[in-house]
């Protein structure tokens, strides 16, 4: 998951753009279900903070119950400190519990943060609900905005391993020109930053958006996501789950949840060199314990050499058996996704759409694939393409 | 299963749709009565999904498109037009629906006298009780468990049907006008008025005319405005009181009305029928209502309606009612014969 690279490289963080047209609420509780699952299953004290600014604490903890995690007894346990500025009438100027004037609200707010990760050891998570919102606490001086993220992520020293703040921020308010130093800041300290849009097309009941990550990865130049379209969806049994698709034709079949899951692994990322980068259109060949990968052309080689060893590709003997084929369609922040086909369709394709046709058919097997608990990493295959290179 | 047998020709369909198709036995087809059985209390609140309760926003079209009504503690903002006061219309409703219920409500302006905004709220229609005359439709007795006209009898009260040309008098409402006072006074009243909600247990409405006009702007600024909004927003979560504010949003600069927008729960704007329209759109349309944003209190999905625009027409001079658009507005080729939603 995106996650994954949040966890690995410290401080850092995402950044989610939304816009009224588009909300991107599902991506925050998506993280902080994760999240908070992940600092109870591991037992190096990580810490979640949740500052919630738009919405009350039913509100999230309901959504989290649908999805399959208590917030009520994480907090029991340390693992969530709840921040529920939203119910607190002193957090708006016109209560009569709100500080006076000269005294920064949001230095409050962050002692209060301060206070509640006091004794972790492992990485601190703090979400915030609504950065705009923040905003109007400090009446719109925007420089405290900033003054207090850069503490927050300063809270990170001695033991513990890092800060990540995972943001919601509204784009088009700041879509002004001046206003877009404040954005670009943001962007800059953030690893991963998600963008979720409307569809070009309007509005339409099934397709609810699209959205967009991009992520900067030690540095390294940012990659361009495939657009995933983004369907929010409920389950007949009450629990709802975002389900992203790429655009082309998605099936019903796909459970693409679980595609999604899956694509967000992270790599170990190497140089780009890009000399070696061919712009032909045959591509290149990666074999990987009998799946065969093939790169898309304008893949760069060396991130599709050092990733995949992440779940996918230990592909279960009942796939090699029947003779799958891997091959990467596109490329995901930290991963590229793999789809796996019968290699006999993909003899027969030999231009890039008769490979998506092929994806489509077959993308529904990556979930046999992800329900294979006994997925290993195995680093050291050796992989080959087809121009002999490695 | 004799064809024969037609249980209650004559009679209207039972008030809850019965479990099978197979004819009952004779005497109990006589136990539907004629009309369904009176209201107790009008029924003012409904409950939603989610574990929500919702109340009605005065027009029956309005509540479908929402998902039901307006939850408890939720803000609507309407976005205005500067051509077309369409606005008002649905505000006189909001507030209709209060006195027709006998809510408390507050209404905080930015014209100068209040009051007499007050005088032009609709009454509620005579033919609210025409509805169940309908029921002398003859339904032969294999569609008896299908739910056929249920959808009128079901409203029973939640939300009432108005005439608007007739007016009613307001009974308990409280006034508030912007123009040449501050935010804290207008604040103090609302907590006023949501401690009385908290201690008399009843459901308050507050309405807000055109918050952000220059009159409202004259004695504060706009970070106080959003600041005391939001406030509200947190009052009316802990009390039992919807609000609706309508908002000129064309008056504010993109980013700050994009603050607003941000800020409600559910997100409408009306827009008066553009001049070139006129003739693709039925004629009767007064105006387009579009459903921006709506609700995702508890839930990750909001009620996510068939189309986002609908056109707002008013039948017969006195009722309102929304359709969702036949023909898409900017679709200038085609023809009256073409139905292409958008």
């Amino acid at each position: 998951m995106v996650l994954e690279g949040i966890v690995e490289h410290g401080a850092g963080g995402v950044l989610i753009k939304d816009s009224v047209a588009a909300s991107g609420g599902f991506v925050l509780h998506w993280l902080l279900k994760a999240l908070v699952a992940r600092a109870a299953a591991s037992s190096d004290g990580s810490r979640v903070v949740f500052v919630a600014l738009g919405a009350p604490f039913p509100h999230y903890a309901r959504i989290a119950r649908k999805q399959g995690c208590n917030l009520i007894s994480c907090m029991e346990k340390g693992q969530l400190a709840f921040i529920d500025l939203f119910s607190d009438p002193g957090t708006w100027k016109y209560s009569c519990t709100a500080p006076q004037d000269g005294e920064n609200p949001l230095f409050l707010l962050f002692k209060r943060i301060k206070e509640a990760v006091k004794h972790t050891s492992g990485m601190i998570y703090i979400f915030i609900d609504d950065v705009a919102l923040l905003e109007v606490i400090v009446q719109g001086s925007r420089n405290r905005v900033l003054d207090f993220l850069h503490y927050c992520r300063a809270l990170a020293c001695g033991k513990q391993k890092g800060c990540s703040i995972v943001m919601l921020l509204h784009e088009d308010i700041y879509a002004e020109d001046e206003s877009l130093a404040f954005v670009l800041e943001l962007e800059h300290s953030s690893n991963v930053t998600v963008r979720v849009e409307p569809l070009s097309t309007g509005h339409s009941s099934d397709v609810h958006g699209q959205c967009v990550c991009f992520a900067d990865y030690r540095g390294v130049s940012r990659c361009f996501l495939d657009r995933a379209s983004e369907r929010p969806e409920t389950l007949q049994s009450g629990r709802k789950h975002c389900r992203l698709f790429l655009p082309g034709r998605p099936s019903e079949d796909l459970k693409l949840f679980a595609c999604v899951e899956l694509s967000f692994v992270s790599y170990s990322h190497v140089n780009l060199k890009s000399e070696k980068h061919s712009t032909s259109d045959k591509g290149a060949v990666g074999c990987f314990s009998d799946v065969n990968i093939f790169a898309e052309p304008g893949l760069h080689l060396y991130q599709v050499s050092c990733l995949f060893v992440y779940p996918i590709l230990k592909a279960n003997e009942q796939m090699k058996a029947s003779g799958w084929t891997g091959f990467v369609m596109s490329t995901f922040p930290f991963v590229v996704v793999v789809y796996l086909c019968k290699q006999s369709h993909f003899r027969r394709a030999a231009s890039l759409e008769a490979m998506e046709e092929a994806t489509v058919m077959f993308a529904g097997c990556l979930l046999d694939v992800r329900r294979n608990p006994t997925l290993q990493i195995i680093p050291e295959k050796i992989i080959r393409y087809g121009d002999g290179s490695i | 299963m004799s064809f024969v047998r037609r249980r209650g020709v004559g009679a209207p369909p039972p008030p809850s749709p019965s479990p099978s198709p197979s004819p009952p036995p004779s005497p109990s087809s006589s136990s539907p009565s004629p009309s369904p059985p009176p209201p107790s209390r009008p029924a003012v609140t409904k409950a939603g999904p989610n574990a929500t309760l919702l109340v009605s926003t005065g027009v029956a079209d309005l509540d479908k498109l929402i998902g039901g009504g307006i939850g408890m503690g939720k803000l609507v903002v309407v976005m205005e037009d500067t051509h077309a006061p369409h606005h008002l219309v649905l505000l006189r409703y909001f507030m209709a629906q209060a006195v027709s219920h006998g809510q408390p409500l507050l209404l905080a302006t930015a014209l100068a006298s209040p009051t007499h905004f007050l005088s032009t709220l609709p009454a509620p229609s005579a033919s609210a009780g025409q509805f169940h005359n309908e029921a002398g439709l003859r339904i032969a007795w294999q569609y008896h468990k299908y739910d056929l006209g249920q959808s009128q009898q079901g409203q029973d009260g939640y939300v009432s049907s108005f005439d608007m040309r007739k007016s009613c008098t307001p009974g308990r409402v409280q006034c508030h006008s912007f123009s040449g006072a501050k935010v804290d006074s207008f604040l103090k009243q609302c907590r006023g008025f949501v401690s009385s909600l908290a201690s008399s247990g009843e459901i308050g409405r507050i309405a807000l005319h055109s918050i952000c006009a220059p009159q409202c702007m004259e004695f504060c600024s706009e970070w106080e405005l959003l600041s005391s909004l939001l406030y509200l927003k947190a009052l009316l979560l802990n009390a039992n009181a919807v609000a609706l504010v309508t908002l000129p949003a064309s008056l504010l600069a993109a980013s700050s009305s994009k603050r607003w927008q941000h800020l409600a729960d559910i997100l409408l704007s009306v827009k008066a029928l553009p001049e070139e329209e006129q003739t693709l759109v039925d004629r009767q349309a007064l105006g387009l209502l579009h459903v921006h944003k709506l609700c995702t209190y508890n839930t990750q999905v909001p009620a996510i309606p068939e189309t986002a625009a609908y056109a707002i027409k008013v039948v017969k001079k006195r009722e309102l009612v929304l359709e969702q658009l036949e023909l898409a507005p900017l679709a200038g080729a085609q023809g009256s014969s073409a139905s292409a939603n958008f």
